[in-house]
């Protein structure tokens, strides 16, 4: 009779030790790949630019200086000056804030919202899911940006609607993501063995749907947080974003694609930074599924 | 009755991030003409990747990296790309275990024969050809010939999809088959017909058939010669009867134990213990020594090499050294 | 299949109204009253009576939205605030700036990028491969107004090959096309990206495929298996992505148009949320998703074309 305790003691001993060994394993080959690594350092980098925003910013970002405007980058102004005399540096600094904001809150939200709703529609299938379905058909007729204009053009700019805005255009992305992953899951055996036990929905998709689809919506929120922030940067661009004079770097884009000639500065260096940062999400994310879906390493 | 296929010491090697695996691990043996060769042994043993080697199929990341495959005199592993594409479905053709997935889902299964011929024989009239493709669905047995040949693979069950690999892979009358356990992924009834259809052929064109396969019971009903690999190696090989009747390695002894038995009275089944291990680095003990039940020092220390014990029966044990 | 085509079509009139109707009550959560911004300073209360009985805005919701609804299924958002012309006239004009831009731009798209694709599939692991990744993935990171500057310095303003904007001079064909060039050529680099990636990876996954075994045992040319039998199976997934994206590329013909300064649907779409111009919104993007289901449709039987396990739906 106790040995029977001791052999199950022994069985969870075990099991955590493969966790363990799993997790181990995980970190290692996440800590090999070169894009994960490549993308986290970009990450990491900007992500302390924007909370250490008013640390290492030179100048306040908004302030104007009449006296010293369009100057190309110098010792004094690294970046240069825009037409308003504010430092460039200083603006990609803080601009940084918002498009991590952005990025980070929208994602975050859409994940929220749409995850459960594709779950819901997936797993209980019927009427829910026709309903469910044909309201992310009808989102999802919406070309992304235009979505966001359209709600930023009716709401007004703020960054509370530029965060909306974004998160409503990702949410049937996250949706159809979860509704595809639940549908398959809940054909496997072991939920049907889960059924038959009795237990109840709440339980299965708590321990066995949504652990199972965690994977895929990990590897989708990284490229997510890269699409934000470029949708973030298309609304700044055209004038549909967050209010000047707080420093956005989709608007800094436009503003120097208008002195492209004669004062490239600012537009380079909106526009690299842009990309890089989103560079980074996508490295990143690339990294990630490297490692968690041994089918994608084949190629 | 000359021969056909000679295998020298082949070796096909995979790197891996945990080492390199020798799939093959130094492999020869001979096909004569006519005759129905069988190699035996579980999952992992190398079998499949003998096949393969063959016909220089290997999948990344494995690689032939050594020895000499002689059919008809001349070493495939020597041949440029446009003299092994000659020999591919034309003198050597191979059916593989899935049927389900060895069709290409998105073109017609009358167009997929044809194509075999086509290749190799650009000059007949494609009107020819899709005749033939037709008298060929009718051989091995594909009912309503004329009308199934323009259906999709999806369209076809199992046992038809094999059927279909097998006219495609005498279409052009091969002298070797190369079967893949050809009937693993098909119901009983079904495998049996399939055999019987392998062994008309083989009586019809005089074909050499390599068989790969796990399943003892099969090699007794088809096979004039059989090699039992074990972890990269050919550890016994005999004619058909002579290893029945007399099998030498442990191994195989523990194989033929295993077959279910009706006509014993048996109260529970045998298995081997253990299961076969991946050669990584090559041999440096006999492979089977943890699952041996007859095993003893000298087995763990070296390597036994394949000694000819009786005529045409050659073991690789220490037991016979 | 034309069953199919049926089929699909009448799925999509759910969806069509449902834009519409989203179309309906997103407009009416915009903050204050459209009547006292169109009038303006002229707002007298009788003024304000008049033009909200003229716009219908004096009836019950229920009675607005059927009214909403019957009149755009037959095409008609009403008159655009801003210059009082038929919204669906206008955009409709300004639409064949805007395909003319979204065709080239997906020809040179699929065309980049199932080359890259290709190569780098088939030249795995090689330098090829590894350039032409790094450029992708670069490539996708970046805005497409981004791109599009970049190609403007590099081409028009620096080597001066290119006209940095607008359409150029109607009667001369030459012309047009010359315009063109750099905002397709943006439209379809941006776009290539994401088809490279996909055809690669797919071209890859179905190389190791038991089918493609087969075609090599069979002793075909490296050329026919790549060619006929992976390709075929490797652009079904393909496809289906080229579709998804194409929301993508509607987007970037708005962006696109804003950076070359070409009139189209996007720049009136753009022009309209400045001027809080609501019918024209509604219309233009209205007309945005119908493209967007009509592209879908296709894309779907186009699908059914290549892969014949779909045909028996």
């Amino acid at each position: 009779m106790s040995s029977q305790v001791v052999v199950e003691k022994y069985e969870q001993i075990e099991e955590k030790e493969i966790e363990q060994e799993i997790k181990r394993e995980f970190i290692k080959e996440l800590s090999e790949s070169k894009y994960f690594l490549f993308g986290g350092t970009i990450f990491f980098v900007v992500i302390t630019m924007a909370i250490l925003a008013p640390f290492i910013s030179p100048y306040d970002p908004i302030a104007q200086n009449m006296r010293e405007t369009l100057q190309p980058p110098s010792a004094k102004h690294f970046l240069g000056t825009d037409p308003f005399g504010r430092d460039v540096l200083s603006r990609i600094i803080w601009g940084s804030r918002i498009s991590l904001i952005v990025g980070i809150f929208s994602v975050f939200f859409a994940i929220v919202i749409g995850v459960p709703l594709g779950v819901i529609a997936g797993y209980f299938r019927g009427k829910v899911d026709m309903i469910i379905s044909r309201i992310l058909d009808v989102m999802l007729s919406f070309p992304g940006i235009i979505l966001a204009i359209v709600i930023m053009a009716v709401l007004g700019q703020s960054l509370n609607n530029v965060i909306l805005a974004v998160s409503i255009s990702m949410i049937p992305r996250f949706a159809r993501l979860a509704r595809g992953q639940t549908l398959s899951i809940r054909e496997k055996e072991f939920v049907l063995a889960a059924v038959s036990l009795g237990a109840s929905h709440f339980s299965i998709i708590k321990n066995h749907i949504l652990p199972n689809i965690l994977t895929p919506i990990i590897v989708q929120s990284t490229l997510s947080l890269g699409s934000a922030i470029i949708v973030e940067a298309s609304l700044s661009f055209l004038g549909l974003g967050v209010q000047p004079p707080t420093p956005t770097w989709g608007a800094m884009l436009n503003l120097g694609r208008q002195y492209l000639f004669t004062a490239p500065w600012m537009a380079y260096s909106s526009g690299l930074f842009i990309t890089l940062t989103v560079l980074g999400f996508n490295l990143l994310g690339d990294g990630l599924r490297d490692v968690l879906d041994p089918k994608m390493r084949r190629t | 009755m000359g021969t056909l296929l000679e295998v020298r010491n082949l070796k096909t090697y995979f790197h891996t991030r945990k080492g390199i695996i020798h799939a093959v691990d130094d492999v020869s043996f001979t096909i004569k003409e006519g005759e129905v060769f069988g190699l035996v042994g579980e999952s992992g043993c190398g079998k499949s990747m003998t096949a393969l080697s063959i016909l220089r199929l290997v999948p990344f990341p494995g690689k032939i990296v050594g020895g000499e495959i002689l059919f008809r005199g001349k070493d495939l592993l020597k041949m440029d790309e446009e003299e092994i594409r000659k020999i591919r479905g034309r003198k050597i053709s191979m059916i593989f275990q899935d049927p389900n997935t060895s069709l290409n889902p998105v073109f017609k299964v009358g167009d997929q024969v044809d194509e075999i011929q086509y290749i190799h024989f650009p000059q007949k009239a494609l009107k020819e050809i899709k005749e033939n493709t037709i008298r060929l669905f009718e051989k091995v047995g594909i009912a309503k010939a004329r009308i199934r040949r323009d259906e999709y693979p999806h369209e076809f069950s199992g046992g038809m999809k094999q059927r279909t690999m097998v006219s495609m892979s005498i279409a052009n009358i091969p002298d070797l088959l190369i079967a893949d356990e050809p009937t693993t992924a098909l119901d009983v009834t079904v495998q049996a017909r399939l055999i019987r259809l392998l062994l008309k052929l083989k009586e019809e064109y005089n074909l050499s058939i390599l068989l790969i396969t796990h399943n003892l019971g099969l090699v007794a009903e088809t096979c004039d010669r059989v090699a039992v690999m074990y972890s990269g190696k050919i550890i016994e090989e005999s004619d058909v009867y002579e290893l029945f009747d007399n099998p030498l390695h442990p191994y195989t002894k523990g194989l033929l134990n295993c077959i279910p038995r009706v006509d014993r009275d048996i109260d529970y089944l045998q298995a081997i213990k253990g299961y076969v291990p991946e050669n990584y680095g090559g041999w440096n003990k006999c492979m089977f020594f943890d699952r041996c039940d007859f095993a003893f020092d000298r087995c763990k220390l070296s390597v036994p090499n394949l000694k000819r014990i009786r005529k045409d029966h050659k073991v690789r044990c220490f037991i016979y050294e | 299949m034309l069953n199919y085509i049926v089929k699909r079509l009448l799925l999509a009139v759910p969806t069509l109204l449902g834009v519409i109707t989203l179309l309906f009550f997103i407009i009416r959560l915009a903050p204050g009253d459209p009547v006292l911004y169109i009038l303006g300073d002229m707002a007298t209360p009788e003024r304000v009576a008049a033009l909200r009985k003229e716009l219908g805005l004096d009836k019950p919701l229920i009675v607005q939205y059927i009214d909403f609804m019957s009149k755009a299924l037959r095409g008609d958002f009403g008159k655009s605030f801003n210059n009082g012309m038929p919204a669906m006239e206008r955009v409709l004009s300004s639409f064949p700036y805007t395909l003319e831009l979204a065709i080239f731009g997906t020809i040179i798209a699929i065309t980049l990028g199932l080359g890259i694709g290709i190569l780098a599939a088939i030249n795995r692991n090689s330098w090829i491969d590894l350039l032409s990744t790094t450029i992708v993935i670069l490539i996708a990171s970046m805005p497409i107004f981004w791109l599009a500057i970049l190609l403007m310095d590099f081409l028009s303003v620096q080597l001066g090959i290119f006209p940095v904007q607008g359409i150029g001079d109607l009667e001369n064909p030459i012309s047009v096309l010359w315009h063109l060039f750099l905002p397709a050529m943006t439209l379809g680099l941006g776009m290539s990206a994401t088809i490279a990636r996909m055809t690669r990876s797919s071209l890859l996954e179905v190389l190791n495929e038991d089918f493609v075994r087969t075609a090599w045992s069979k002793g075909a040319s490296k050329y026919v298996v790549i060619f006929k039998h992976a390709l075929r199976n490797a652009l079904i997934p393909v496809v289906t992505i080229i579709g998804l994206n194409f929301g993508y590329l509607l987007g970037g013909t708005v962006l696109l148009e804003s950076v070359f300064s070409r009139p189209g649907l996007g720049t009136l779409l753009i022009e309209a949320v400045y001027a809080r111009d609501y019918p024209q919104i509604q219309a233009s993007v209205f007309f945005f998703s119908l493209v967007f289901i009509i592209v879908n449709i296709g894309v779907d039987i186009l699908y059914s074309f290549l892969d014949p396990r779909i045909k028996l739906r």
